[in-house]
């Protein structure tokens, strides 16, 4: 079309050459550097990240942070979130848990055992905390020094949850937190989000130090001490009560072990709970869950979220006395990886529950 | 004979020609966006030497099925023929007297235009940060196009990264060789856009739970009339080492997480991402602010305090980004463009555009041509009736 304004055979040559000028490609296959992120600290366009626990759990609440604090979003487990203050001194957690006097009473006792002081009768604690006048809900703070010191405030706000806001620290930092941490919480307000509470139940707490103390014959903890984990798992100092032992691998997956009475919480709830933990909807009943039969005393679980990012294998493994809740979480193709030495953990934990 | 090739060149009636084909191609241009995304349209029309019009676009697919395709010049095509033809005309026909000074400066602000233009085409770069508060980034990511990243972490603190260019994934069974690459990758199925969807049964002839959980389903490209939305590429691939498949993967934009492959003992990652560019810079976002109309859910302003660090240039700042006031740093301007949903976030677009003055400095060369050559004619006209 172009041409019939053009004379002579030069045309076609001139086009030609502006096509492949036009036509250049761009970059091939390229390789660079770069430093390693740490894990979850970018966004994609897409926002795709996954939504953890935690973070569902902290859409729930609504809250006012006093000046100076700094939040820090890295899930750990069984937090809600952790909060930073005094430039950084001072970590502030925030965990909550369904259930409420015996949970408050084995936390406090807890927090005496970090200072080094003795436990205290359910009776006698209630004694030990100070109420927050005008408080709703009522908000009522631990504080306690024996060489360190933790200033605790402990949140019902209905629904059947308990908050727990707690920093530990040199005496003098603490003290600089103690007055913003107690307008925290009592700043704390459950929100009507409609979210499935994935918090452990009620009984969990107050029955985990029955559990863990040996409840059962102490042989799955005997078999765990001598079980040779994979290499690169490490072995994790619990700062839960409720889990008896954690394991963190290099790939960022977490793998936990917890005893729970058999009538502290069901097969369904456990699932439910692990099931709402990645977002899928919770099921009716066993039938729906599409359980892995493990062997007669132990079913597997392997759930991923809807967006295909985080994923949770568990097992239940049914002693006698207590059952065994083996979970690993992680991302999926992390999960993947480590599933063979999990099944090996809940072979163990089987076998030492039953025996071979 | 060089002087006939620059009077065809200077031919006034192909600049009628090629000013008619512009009108065509950005009428067409503009109906193809009803199937199309933008960016797409932008490419295919106005950024290539040939394109390809469908007679389909003309007609609503519901009212008539067309078959059939014109070929017409591109606008990098048309455009630079422009130039040629002005240039030319200049060169063969035009008298440079202080009467002609105003049109020559017209002509030389279009010709700049066009310049400038054409530097934007090939130069400019645009990506988007995402960035959630309390942390930071140091690359964009181009929303239009994505990347195969293979990534090396076998060093403790830099990651090696490997990527493959979306146009040389995108046809069905291309195979992608290359010596940085630690196998080939055969493209067994392309989604230019796509959604992943659980499967009821485990596809067991994939390598990784994931894709042996979920599938991908092909979308037709994301159109420029639907708004807001983009193309989010999905592949299946087979890694071939020497001839020995490694296993068959599903790769997704949709997926933020990389796989893991193991080559003869070695672990590398792989993801299919939005191409990123690395910036010298680090962002991190301290604090964003959607603000209200008081009682309303109007907006009154969205901004983004964040902290700039550059070690290289030894750079270590506060500052706002916002509506209307963009940030200028190393030849780049970091726009406030969006936002996370729920407020936890900010999204920045970053661009360098090398010819982002051009258009002014055209403009005002048009403009200022334009007064000299009417204003000239304007005053003789008075004087003469004088």
């Amino acid at each position: 079309m172009l041409c019939f304004a053009m004379r002579g055979s030069q045309a076609p040559i001139v086009l030609a050459c502006f096509v492949s000028l036009i036509g250049c490609e761009r970059e091939g296959v390229h390789a660079y550097r770069v430093p390693r992120e740490p894990s979850g600290m970018t966004q994609t366009a897409l926002g795709l990240q996954s939504s953890s626990q935690e973070s569902a759990d902290r859409d729930a609440i609504h809250w006012s942070v006093p000046q100076g604090w700094r939040e820090d979003r890295t899930p750990r487990e069984f937090r809600l979130t952790t909060f930073f203050a005094d430039s950084g001194k001072v970590e502030i957690s925030v965990s909550a848990f369904a259930g409420a006097a015996g949970g408050i009473s084995a936390n406090i006792n807890r927090w005496r055992s970090q200072l080094q002081l003795q436990p205290l009768s359910e009776s006698v604690i209630d004694h030990t905390l100070e109420m927050v006048e005008g408080s709703e809900p009522l908000v009522r703070v631990f504080d306690e020094t024996n060489g360190q010191r933790i200033v605790a405030a402990i949140v019902a706000p209905g629904d059947g949850q308990t908050w727990f806001i707690k920093a530990m620290g040199t005496p003098d930092s603490i003290g600089g937190v103690r007055q913003s941490l107690v307008e925290f919480a009592t700043s704390l307000r459950l929100a009507n989000t409609g979210k499935v509470n994935s918090a452990p139940s009620p009984t969990q707490s107050s029955t985990m130090n029955s559990a863990v103390a040996g409840n059962g014959t102490g042989a799955v903890e005997r078999a765990v001490a001598a079980w040779s984990a994979p290499g690169h798992w490490r072995r994790e100092q619990t700062n839960s009560q409720m889990v008896a032992a954690v394991w963190a691998t290099d790939s960022g997956c977490r793998v936990t072990l917890t005893p729970l009475r058999r009538d502290a919480m069901t097969a369904i709830s456990g699932i439910n709970m692990w099931r709402s933990q990645i977002g899928l909807p919770v099921v009716g009943n066993l039938a729906e869950a599409d359980l892995e039969h493990f062997s007669d005393t132990a079913s597997l679980f392997d759930g991923v979220a809807e967006d295909g990012e985080q994923r949770i294998v568990a097992a239940i493994v049914q002693g006698p006395v207590q059952n065994w809740y083996i979970k690993l979480t992680g991302s999926a193709t992390e999960v993947d990886e480590e599933i063979k030495a999990v099944r090996e953990l809940v072979q163990l934990v089987d076998t030492a529950e039953h025996g071979s | 004979m060089a002087k006939d090739v620059l009077k065809a060149f200077a031919s006034l009636k192909l600049t009628v020609v090629l000013l008619v084909l512009s009108m065509l191609l950005i009428f067409a241009g503009t109906l193809a966006q009803v199937e199309s995304g933008v960016w797409t349209v932008v490419d295919q029309y106005f950024r290539s030497a040939i394109v390809r019009v469908d007679f389909q676009i003309f007609v609503p697919r519901s009212i008539a099925r067309i078959p059939g395709a014109i070929i017409l010049p591109g606008g990098a095509l048309i455009g630079a023929m422009l130039f040629v033809n002005l240039v030319a005309a200049h060169v063969s026909r035009f008298k440079y007297r202080l009467k002609n000074a105003g049109i020559i400066v017209v002509h030389l602000g279009i010709l700049l235009l066009i310049v400038g233009e054409f530097v934007t085409g090939i130069a400019a770069r645009e990506g988007r940060m995402t960035i959630l508060e309390g942390e930071s980034s140091n690359y964009a990511e181009d929303i239009r196009s994505c990347e195969l990243a293979v990534i090396d972490q076998s060093d403790s603190q830099d990651d090696f990264v490997v990527v493959v260019p979306q146009r040389l994934l995108s046809h069905d069974s291309a195979t992608i060789s290359n010596g940085l690459l630690p196998f080939e990758v055969r493209v067994d199925q392309w989604m230019g856009n796509s959604r992943i969807e659980r499967v009821s049964q485990p596809d067991a002839s994939m390598s990784t739970a994931f894709a042996q959980m979920f599938r991908a389903i092909p979308l037709p490209p994301a159109n420029g009339v639907d708004g807001g939305t983009v193309d989010v590429p999905s592949a299946y691939i087979t890694l071939i080492d020497s001839g020995h498949e490694l296993g068959r993967y599903l790769v997704s934009v949709h997926v933020n997480q990389p796989q893991q492959v193991r080559v003869n003992g070695r672990r590398y990652l792989i993801q299919l991402r939005f191409a990123r560019d690395y910036k010298p810079y680090r962002i991190e976002l301290i604090d964003f602010r959607h603000d209200k109309f008081v009682g309303t859910e109007t907006p009154r302003n969205f901004s983004s305090q964040i902290r700039l660090i550059d070690p290289e240039r030894g750079v270590d700042r506060e500052t706002i980004i916002k509506m209307n006031h963009p940030l200028r740093y190393a030849g780049e301007t970091l726009y406030q463009a969006s936002y996370k949903p729920d407020n936890s976030g900010t999204v920045l677009q970053v661009v360098r555009n090398p010819g982002w003055l051009i258009p002014y400095i055209s403009c005002t060369m048009v403009a200022v041509g334009m007064l000299f050559h009417f204003g000239r004619r304007l005053s003789s006209r008075g004087v003469s009736r004088s």
